[in-house]
């Protein structure tokens, strides 16, 4: 069913125009990273740089990717069912 | 199933969207912290509900010009994609404000006026299961769902902007454009966007065609 696709294309295409954007404002860019920086030291704002260096965000990212795997699997079986259903009252 | 093109598009963007916004480096900014890896997961609810319920009026449009079953299922459950988007947005912005502004609810102007919007959203699936009679519910619906989208954009994005709002680029306080999101976040959030957008689209479309299926048994039983 073709349906929804040509949202799908025009979206796509969005993105890419908005890509080309940050390609061409690289150079602003980098002033305003200086000024942030002037604002406050980086080194002093808490992140969580040794959780990252640990691996345990890893941990977190791979649940989540399985959440989303079940998602998308679940989504894809619905899918699935749906196409079966139309080709039946085709036939 | 087939597997077209931007069905494969949504997994690969999704996977991308979670692995490069939350391994990424973001600026470092007081108060956020990592907190604004949260524009990843928070923000495209939001992109994604005004994308699928602008996707809802084209097809509300187009049932009054061309009163067919399809567009009008089409119609519905764009608008029922969005409100989902609407409500994971109202949530995730609850948390993300409870650590940053303090409160889950600080009746930011645009938290109340996004609260409104989603109100307005409700009561047009009340609205339509008030009609016992199919081509009136869809053709009441379809002008109410126009005028809803006709207010919830100076709702979301004009309203906010005249007073003093806590969210960014609201009330003289820099939007994220301006220097909170940098172009190392950009790479990962207009990709975002485009993955929970199009994840929206794909499950509308499976839905309307549910539902189509359903009206076609409907009709031969």
């Amino acid at each position: 069913m073709k349906m929804l696709n040509k949202w799908a294309f025009t979206l796509c295409l969005f993105v890419s125009v908005l890509f080309t954007n940050v390609a061409f404002a690289q150079t602003a860019d980098a002033a305003e990273t200086t000024l942030i920086e002037a604002n406050a030291p980086a080194s002093n704002i808490e992140m969580a740089d040794r959780l990252r260096a640990d691996g345990k965000i890893y941990i977190v990212v791979g649940c989540v990717l399985v959440v989303l795997a079940g998602m998308i699997f679940y989504l894809i079986s619905l899918d699935k069912k749906v196409s079966n259903l139309e080709r039946q009252i085709k036939s | 199933m087939k597997f077209t093109w931007w069905k494969i598009i949504t997994i690969l963007l999704l996977v991308y969207t979670i692995v490069a916004g939350f391994l990424n480096d973001v600026p470092r900014l007081a108060i956020l912290n990592e907190s604004i890896r949260n524009t990843y997961f928070h923000v495209p609810m939001w992109f994604g509900m005004i994308i699928l319920l602008g996707i809802s009026v084209f097809y509300a449009v187009k049932y009054l010009k061309t009163p067919t079953l399809r567009n009008d299922i089409i119609s519905t459950e764009a608008a029922r994609m969005g409100l989902v988007f609407g409500v994971l947005g109202i949530i995730t912005g609850m948390g993300w404000a409870r650590v940053t502004w303090g409160e889950f609810w600080s009746n930011d102007p645009k938290q109340n006026a996004s609260a409104i919007g989603l109100l307005m959203y409700f009561a047009y699936f009340v609205l339509r299961g008030s009609f016992a009679e199919e081509q009136q519910r869809a053709r009441i619906s379809a002008v109410y769902n126009i005028f809803a989208y006709a207010a919830l954009i100076p709702l979301l994005f004009i309203l906010p902007r005249l007073t003093d709002s806590l969210h960014p680029g609201n009330g003289g306080n820099p939007g994220f454009g301006t220097y909170d999101m940098d172009n190392k976040m950009r790479v990962v959030f207009y990709p975002s966007v485009i993955a929970w957008t199009l994840l929206g689209i794909w499950i509308t479309n499976v839905k309307s065609r549910f539902e189509i299926i359903k009206q076609k048994i409907y009709e031969n039983a």
